[in-house]
């Protein structure tokens, strides 16, 4: 089986922000098994660079209309950027300049994908939106089929209806 | 260039600081008019978000203020209300948030050094570039802010907005085997460190000299991290909370950030080059020879573009103080010593990697805040930011506009400010409400 790392990006009390945390709980307990799960609050280069298998980077997106279901390879994530469509956690590095120098360094992106459901409100206190809560079983259904497939190092060419 | 004769510096969105701000500076006559650090972040009134909380909801909520520092806020927050309530901590637990504390210098002092500031000495955009020529260099960087993460993580339950602080200790102390991770990385982040301050002091920076009035906490047997008195280089000595007898918040115009002086106006400048100067003989025995070899000394109060190296060091220190007190970890007996709320005003200061951070609760008799004042580093190095921008601008002024742009941007990057932490403090007033 191969390693697979899921870096559960955000902050609980901060509204849509716990998104990643919200599609931890709903995802079977058997998959959370087979990852290891990684709080990194905030997308930082260090939590991508060297990792020994593949990632699951689940996080709040900025951009697309709330409730939208975003799931992309990690290797897309640079293109999609400058689409308008960026992960929410990001505070002392802009998004680019994360993925740039990963993308420089010895071993470079790893193999993995970018999941997340944009985002509407990051009130301090909130609960999640009602567009980003409807969308959470569609958004773990997906990090259900990408754990399994990428800890059998599978490369299905579609993603689940 | 104006017809009048004036010239604009101005950086429309500072790159590489935290948070959205940007410079204004207007030259006319060779002489600077204007000197102005724009931060135009929204405010997010925290401080208002803490009345009505109780003492343990306060180091929670403090804690969001700032993904890189929210160790400085918790520290800050628990160590005014213990001290308000009398609570007298068990060493170990002392010992512990010593260690906490190190984990975020580390993370935040390797972000800075490597990611942030490093760019600017050896000519890249931004660590993109730096990351394609020197992959080694920035893999050290990472591999320091990993650990110092990982610190934060093991004893706050994960590494931004930890959860564990509590009035009286912690809600949970780490098992001693829980720290056999650091312990093994922590001879090998040492090295890591110890090379950092070689490679920093060997940076060029911009000629520049001035004297500054320093201020940090002091402490006659530690380095200042949660503990100690204010001090200065002009003679000041404190208790922490007397802040207020000493210094002054006001707002400017130009800033969403109020930002703060001595009640005579003048600028002071707070952070890594200002706690080596006041307390580098309470260094770690491994970073003091570190700065001794060197031989920069007193340069790193008088050039703030050596701030590069003062943080160096005291990632260092970071570094092996925590290797010390993992080494001699036992866990505490309480970790969670009993207290009782109690009405009054709870004030303390730390050291956050930026500098001095200051908090002020009024308590009510239900134990609940009424009233929040929170300080932050970066508000009060604002005004001394503005102050060498009025001094260092001439020297650039025969360089290409662009030229004397980055200059001037890397000064402001020299503070390591994080305007995100300063803008929650905009006296808000409604007129006619």
């Amino acid at each position: 089986m191969r390693h697979v790392v899921l870096l559960a990006c955000g902050e609980p009390m901060r509204g849509d922000d716990a998104l990643a945390l919200a599609v931890l709980d709903a995802l079977p307990a058997t998959t959370r098994a087979m990852v290891e799960i990684r709080p990194v609050g905030q997308l930082m280069p260090d939590d991508l660079h060297a990792i020994d298998g593949a990632v699951i980077v689940l996080d709040a997106v900025e951009g697309p209309p709330a409730g939208t279901v975003i799931d992309l390879p990690l290797s897309a994530l640079s293109e999609a950027y400058d689409r308008g469509i960026s992960p929410a956690s990001s505070h002392a590095l802009p998004l680019p300049v994360t993925l740039g120098i990963v993308e420089r360094l010895p071993g470079g992106m790893p193999d993995g994908r970018f999941l997340g459901v944009a985002a509407a409100d990051y009130t301090l206190g909130a609960p999640l939106s009602p567009s980003v809560q409807e969308a959470v079983p569609d958004c773990a259904a997906r990090v259900n089929h990408w754990v399994r497939a990428l800890v059998h190092e599978a490369k299905p060419s579609h993603v689940p209806d | 260039m104006h017809e009048s004769g004036e010239v604009d510096f101005s950086v429309r969105q500072l790159t590489r600081v935290e948070g959205e701000g940007r410079l204004s500076l207007t030259v006319s006559g060779g002489e600077v008019t204007q000197a102005r650090l724009e931060i135009f972040e929204a405010p997010r009134y925290f401080e208002r978000l803490v009345v009505g909380r109780t003492p343990d909801e306060v180091i929670d909520i403090v804690a969001r203020i700032c993904g890189i520092c929210p160790v400085a806020y918790q520290m800050s927050a628990v160590h005014a209300f213990e001290r308000l309530f009398d609570v007298a901590l068990d060493p170990e637990v002392r010992r512990l948030r010593r260690l906490f504390y190190c984990g975020e210098w580390i993370e935040s002092h390797a972000l800075h050094i490597y990611l942030l500031h490093a760019p600017d000495f050896l000519g890249y955009p931004s660590a993109v570039e730096l990351a394609g020529d020197h992959p080694d260099v920035v893999q050290r960087g990472l591999r320091l802010k990993r650990l110092g993460n990982r610190i934060v993580a093991i004893l706050g339950g994960r590494p931004i907005h930890p959860v564990s602080v509590r009035v009286g200790g912690f809600s949970r102390a780490p098992r001693r085997g829980e720290l056999d991770e650091l312990r093994q990385a922590l001879p090998e982040a040492i090295a890591d460190a110890q090379e950092t301050v070689r490679w920093a002091a060997s940076l060029e920076p911009p000629t520049y000299t001035r004297e500054a009035r320093l201020v940090a906490l002091r402490h006659p047997d530690e380095y200042p991290m949660n503990d100690g008195r204010i001090v200065s280089s002009d003679g000041l000595d404190i208790d922490p909370p007397a802040w207020p007898d000493a210094f002054e918040e006001r707002q400017v115009p130009w800033s969403n950030a109020l930002q703060a002086v001595s009640h005579d106006g003048a600028p002071y400048l707070l952070g890594p080059s200002a706690r080596v100067a006041l307390a580098g003989d309470t260094l770690h025995p491994l970073a003091a020879d570190a700065l001794r070899a060197t031989a920069l000394g007193g340069e790193l109060a008088t050039n703030v573009f050596r701030s590069i190296v003062a943080r160096s060091v005291e990632l260092l220190h970071a570094l092996a103080e925590a290797a010390d007190i993992v080494e001699v970890y036992s866990e505490p007996a309480v970790h969670l010593a009993p207290w009782e709320p109690r009405a009054g005003v709870a004030a303390w200061a730390t050291e956050a990697p930026r500098g001095l951070l200051f908090h002020r609760y009024e308590v009510g008799d239900d134990g609940l805040v009424q009233r929040a004042q929170i300080v932050p580093p970066t508000s009060q190095n604002q005004a001394a930011i503005e102050h060498d921008l009025r001094l260092f601008a001439p020297s650039v002024l025969e360089l290409p506009h662009a030229e004397a742009t980055h200059r001037l941007e890397q000064l402001i990057r020299s503070y390591d400010p994080c305007i995100s932490c300063a803008t929650h403090f905009l006296d808000l007033r409604v007129e006619g409400a």
